[in-house]
């Protein structure tokens, strides 16, 4: 009697969970459709745009709404209230006629990467800099690694949370930032009168002049003319990079499922950000899953044991030229090591790499 | 000592060119040379800033002349302010300007006319006012191509192969070859002194790079390419900071660049490696694209321009052959700094006669509204030089380069690489 009302509670307990859990799961594939909305209405102009509000919505909807509005936009005014204490206590030797606006971008790339000594009461408290985080800079063990919250949270961020961080500062200072490319990779350009465009990176916290991109190899030339990369995006396009976002975060969530959804997101990225590489290449691989799936319906073991059927030729088809079209554009495959490797000529090579008139930068 | 090495290698490739059956006069170089005034237009902003004051000087002298003329009238007291530099359109070398600038809009009129070989002539012969010699440049051309063609035959190569025809290109451009009366013509040489034509701006020319044997990174490519035009091989000019070069088509795609000033074959990699050359220069196909017909009749244009503003300075005539240029090669980057410098120059011109200083700038200019308007174009362009990608490189940077050029040489993949190629045009 006893062994069978244990089981009983077991069967109950398991069978609750499951309940549980489908229910999370419809609850959760709302919070991702409430997301998107949120986005689109952005991209269509019909909301007003804010990158720091569609990082949040895309964070918040992998985390199943455990995220704090109120404690983030905390976090983020007392990042700012620093940016400014930084920007009023220090004058530039910069001299351009847009000086307002160099401050404020230093001001922020202090707060990020530099310690700060600050006044308390009699002594004086160094705050650290945010440090890069070699652990998973992919977020393949744990796509939250990606994030700005995580990165508020630990002080450790990567190559994806802290240019989205710096960019969210710099909208709120009401300066003008834009993201850009490289493979695998997100940073900062700005321009000014002086110089012209420059880059800031914040993984190693330097200033890399475009060879350092360029010239080492790492990417194809014509990845560069096409604009696959290193382009300064507008801020529609900063929010059609969040949209792949939220994508992948579905799919690491949920799985791809029936592919509406990412599709959903895909196209509409690409109609604000006909070149974004992570769209394009999301996409591609969207139509491979969909293509195995009729292969396997169809118990097929090679691509043309289904060419037979129409719509499966189709597909193939369309797959194939969009491969080719994102090859032509220049994109190549990076692996993780060389990407590392990549990353590490950076400070290696600092003579080489380094904005030699960004030297004065303090 | 120094003077007669010089010497010795002139006699030599001399000697050499009439080998190729070919006597070249100097008397048009000699000619011309002593009675240039030696106005130009320099990288470096101090010797800038002195030929803008020459320019001004001399624009002031002819004013002040007009107002001597005894039979003028009384000027009230305010003098009148002129916005933009006078020239004379019926002296001698400016006719000469205009007349090959006639000649490259008919070549844009009708493309069938144009010839890199006749463009690059066309811009020689206005610097020595009509004086050289057509017939001859045509002659010494033709008796190389025929040359080059033979050779490839006699090479074992494909005489339809276009990496074939480069390839001899460049082996005459870099070796030593035994020519059919048993001589040997040497490879060219890059020229170090005055590299930019500061001092004598025919160092740029292709006719001085036929009789010294050693050239420099403008006329080299030009030549390249003069003789790949005449041989019927695909090549096109590049453009870098403050460097041409060639590139062909690669038969599997893709193309690859020559680099004539230390012969040899660079990587893109290399040439990004100067740090000069920003994501928005290639994005907006400033730099390392290889030229369409019309973009090399722009660039044809621009360096006619050149060469007419280090006789003359700038002036309106110049801003009409910026026009064209401008007009068949949008992002012409050699046209968008000549632009740039001219309305630096005239922006300061007008300064000086209105007298603006850093202090009163503000009421002068409401007192001015042209002056004003002037201003605005000029930081109109500088923004647009910019957008465009462009980043000044100094002169030392650029000659570090260069010299980078030479440890590329040395690599192993540069004789690979040749082997491959002398293999695939076969």
């Amino acid at each position: 009697m006893k062994y069978i009302i244990t089981i009983s509670i077991v069967l109950l307990s398991l069978y609750s969970k499951g309940q549980e859990g489908s229910s999370q799961e419809i609850y959760g594939v709302f919070l991702y459709e409430k997301a998107y909305e949120q986005l689109e209405c952005m991209l269509k102009d019909s909301c007003e745009l804010s990158f720091k509000e569609a990082v949040f919505v895309v964070e918040n909807a992998y985390l199943n709404e455990r995220l704090d509005k109120e404690y983030f936009e905390l976090q983020i005014q007392s990042l700012i209230s620093l940016a400014e204490g930084v920007k009023n206590s220090r004058t530039l030797l910069y001299q351009g006629e847009d000086r307002s606006e160099i401050e404020k971008y230093a001001s922020i790339f202090s707060v990020i990467c530099d310690t700060l000594p600050i006044q308390s009461g009699d002594s004086i408290v160094y705050r650290n800099p945010y440090s890069y985080d070699f652990n998973d800079v992919w977020g393949n063990q744990n796509w939250g690694n990606m994030f700005v919250s995580k990165l508020l949270e630990t002080g450790k961020g990567n190559c994806h949370s802290l240019p989205y961080l710096y960019k969210i500062l710099a909208e709120e200072l009401d300066a003008k930032a834009h993201l850009a490319i490289a493979p695998n990779h997100f940073y900062i350009k700005h321009h000014s009168k002086t110089l012209g465009w420059f880059n800031t990176e914040l993984t190693s916290a330097e200033f890399p002049i475009d060879a350092w991109l360029m010239a080492s190899g790492y990417i194809h030339l014509d990845a560069v003319v096409n604009r696959l990369y290193m382009e300064a995006l507008t801020d529609k396009q900063a929010i059609a990079i969040c949209l792949i976002d939220l994508a992948k975060g579905y799919e690491r969530r949920y799985g791809v499922g029936d592919g509406l959804f990412l599709l959903r997101c895909v196209n509409t990225a690409l109609e604000h950000y006909p070149n974004y590489i992570n769209a394009l290449l999301l996409k591609s691989e969207m139509m491979r899953k969909q293509f195995f799936a009729m292969m396997n319906e169809n118990h097929a073991k090679h691509p043309s044991e289904v060419f037979q059927i129409p719509e499966a030729k189709l597909k193939f088809d369309e797959m194939e030229v969009l491969i080719g079209q994102i090859h032509t554009l220049g994109y190549r495959k990076m692996p993780q090591e060389m990407y590392l490797e990549w990353l590490a000529s950076l400070k290696e090579e600092r003579e080489k790499y380094a904005n030699k008139k960004l030297s004065n930068f303090k | 000592m120094v003077i007669n090495s010089r010497f010795l290698i002139n006699r030599i490739a001399f000697s050499l060119l009439l080998v190729v059956n070919y006597s070249f006069t100097l008397s048009s170089f000699a000619q011309n040379s002593t009675i240039l005034s030696k106005q130009s237009i320099h990288q470096n902003q101090a010797q800038q800033q002195i030929l803008q004051r020459q320019q001004i000087q001399r624009q002031q002298h002819q004013a002040l002349k007009e107002e001597l003329k005894p039979n003028k009238e009384y000027n009230p007291p305010t003098p009148r302010v002129k916005y933009d530099f006078s020239y004379n359109p019926n002296e001698v070398g400016v006719k000469a300007y205009r007349k090959a600038f006639d000649r490259m809009l008919q070549m844009d009129s009708d493309p069938s006319l144009f010839t890199l070989k006749d463009a690059v002539f066309l811009n020689e012969d206005a610097f020595f006012n009509n004086t050289a010699d057509y017939p001859q440049f045509n002659n010494i051309i033709d008796q190389i191509g025929e040359f080059l063609l033979e050779e490839i035959e006699k090479s074992g190569y494909d005489t339809s192969n276009n990496l074939a025809k480069n390839l001899m290109l460049y082996r005459f451009f870099t070796d030593t070859i035994q020519l059919p009366n048993g001589k040997y013509h040497l490879p060219f040489k890059y020229d170090f002194e005055d590299y930019m034509g500061d001092e004598d701006y025919s160092k740029h020319f292709v006719t001085k790079l036929l009789f010294e044997n050693s050239g420099q990174c403008h006329s080299l490519p030009l030549l390249y390419l003069i003789l790949a035009e005449r041989i019927g091989a695909e090549a096109y000019l590049a453009i870098s900071p403050n460097h041409t070069y060639v590139k062909f088509p690669l038969p599997n795609g893709g193309y690859q660049n020559i680099e004539l000033t230390s012969n040899v074959m660079t990587s893109n990699a290399h040439i990004l490696q100067s740090g000069y050359i920003k994501a928005e220069a290639l994005q907006n196909k400033v730099y390392m694209n290889p030229l369409s017909q019309k973009e090399l009749l722009s660039f044809t244009i621009t360096d006619l321009i050149n060469s007419y503003v280090w006789k003359y300075g700038f002036d309106p005539f110049v801003q009409e052959m910026l026009d064209k240029a401008l007009e068949l090669f949008p992002n012409n980057i050699v046209a968008h700094k000549l632009l740039s410098n001219y309305y630096t120059n005239r922006f300061l011109y007008v300064s000086d006669q209105i007298g603006l200083t850093a202090n009163n700038y503000q009421s002068k200019l409401k007192q001015y509204p042209k002056a004003k308007e002037l201003l605005k174009q000029r930081d109109a362009i500088y923004d647009q030089i910019d957008f465009l990608g462009y980043s000044p490189m100094p002169k030392e940077a650029y000659e570090s380069w260069l010299q980078s050029m030479e440890e590329e040489k040395q690599k192993k993949d540069q004789k690979e690489l040749l082997i491959k190629f002398d293999q695939s045009a076969r």
